[in-house]
C-alpha cells in the first residue's frame, strides 16, 4: 500500500496493517512526538485503534528549540 | 523605593522580562539550566517535522512546568501556515501562546506583516495568545491590535545579526503610540542593546542567538536579564535627557579657594 509520511511518499507491506504498528517501526522513540493522519491529530490512547489504508498522510511533528 | 510592577500579559504576570528563544543552544540541559539559574518565565519553542533517522529528545522535558511556553510559527510562509501550526500546538501540547512569524523572504527574513495581521486575527478569534513577531511599522501595529494581538514583538535589527537597535526610531514610536506592550525580538546580540530597549520603554526583550551561541550562556542569560532589569528600572526612574554641555553635579558655590 502506498502511504505519505512528512510529504514523501512510501510503499509499505500490507501487514502492516496498523498506524500504532508503523509509527513502532519508523520511530526510535515516540515520546513527545505528535502524529497527525489526514490532518488530524491522533489523541493519545486512539491510535490503538486506527487502520492504515492506501493514500493515508501521516505527519510527524515535535517541539524543537527555537527563537 | 523601587516600584517594578511585572509585565502582565493574558493575566499573566511576568517578573523577568528577558524572554529566551531556544533554538541553537548546544544541549538542551545547558539551555535548561540558564532557564533555572535565571529564572526565566518566558520561553519560545518551534514545531517541526521528525527527522525519523536522528534521535532527539524532547525539548519540552526541559522546561519547567512553570515557565510560559510560547509556540512560534517558524517555518510558515503565510497566514495559513501559521494557523495551521498554532492549532496544533494547541492541539498537541495545550499551548495558547502563540508568536506569529510568518517569512517569505530567505535572504533578510523580514516579517510579512501583512499575513501575519491575518494570522492574528484568526487566532486571536479563537482564544489563542497573540504575539505578533513584526517590521516595526506604526500601521501595522494598529491593525495588530485590532486584529487582537496581545503584544506587539518588532524586530530590532535582521534576526541572528546581534546589531542591535537599528530599528530604534520606529520602534520608539510604536512604543509610544501603541497601548500593547512591546517586547523588542530579533537582531539583538549584547545585554547593553537590551538594556537600549528597556530604557526607552519596551515592556520586554527577547534573544536567542546571543545566548546559545555564548561560550558560557549561562552567564549571558544572566546578563540579558540583569541589563533587561536595569533598562526597566532606568525607564520607571524617568531619567533625564541627555544634553550637550556640561552640567555640575556638585555645588557651583562655596568653592574652597574663592577670593
Amino acid at each position: 500500500m502506498k502511504i505519505f509520511v512528512n510529504g514523501k511518499e512510501k510503499i509499505i507491506s500490507d501487514k502492516i496493517s496498523s498506524l500504532h504498528g508503523f509509527i513502532g517501526i519508523i520511530l526510535k522513540n515516540e515520546k513527545g512526538k505528535i502524529i497527525e493522519l489526514n490532518g488530524k491529530v491522533v489523541k493519545k490512547g486512539e491510535i490503538e485503534g486506527i487502520s492504515l489504508k492506501d493514500g493515508d498522510r501521516i505527519e510527524l511533528i515535535q517541539f524543537m528549540g527555537g527563537g | 523605593m523601587q516600584n517594578n510592577p511585572p509585565l502582565e500579559i493574558a493575566g499573566k504576570k511576568i517578573k523577568n522580562r528577558f524572554f529566551l528563544g531556544t533554538g541553537k543552544f548546544g544541549s538542551k540541559s545547558e539551555m535548561m539550566e540558564c532557564i533555572r539559574e535565571s529564572e526565566i518565565e518566558v520561553v519560545t519553542v518551534a514545531m517541526r517535522r521528525v527527522d525519523a533517522d536522528a534521535e532527539s529528545e524532547n525539548i519540552l522535558e526541559f522546561i519547567p512546568d512553570d515557565v510560559i511556553l510560547m509556540v512560534n510559527t517558524s517555518g510558515a510562509r503565510n497566514a495559513g501556515e501559521a494557523i495551521r501550526i498554532a492549532r496544533l500546538a494547541r492541539e498537541a501540547a495545550g499551548v495558547d501562546w502563540i508568536k506569529i512569524e510568518v517569512i517569505n523572504d530567505s535572504k533578510y527574513l523580514l516579517p510579512d506583516n501583512r499575513e501575519t495581521a491575518e494570522a492574528v486575527r484568526v487566532l486571536a478569534a479563537e482564544g489563542f495568545v497573540v504575539l505578533p513577531y513584526m517590521s516595526p511599522d506604526l500601521y501595522a501595529a494598529r491593525e495588530m491590535e485590532d486584529a487582537g494581538a496581545a503584544a506587539l514583538m518588532p524586530l530590532g535589527s535582521l534576526i541572528g545579526s546581534g546589531e542591535g537597535l537599528k530599528a530604534k526610531k520606529f520602534i520608539e514610536i510604536l512604543i509610544r503610540e501603541s497601548s500593547l506592550p512591546v517586547v523588542v525580538d530579533a537582531g539583538i546580540g549584547r545585554p547593553s542593546q537590551a538594556a537600549e530597549a528597556m530604557e526607552m520603554g519596551a515592556a520586554a526583550v527577547l534573544a536567542n542567538t546571543a545566548v546559545a551561541l555564548a561560550a558560557d550562556p549561562g552567564n549571558a542569560t544572566m546578563a540579558f536579564s540583569l541589563a533587561v532589569k536595569a533598562g526597566r528600572l532606568a525607564w520607571l526612574g524617568n531619567m533625564s535627557e541627555p544634553g550637550k554641555s556640561a552640567s555640575a553635579s556638585s555645588p557651583l558655590t562655596g568653592f574652597l579657594f574663592e577670593e
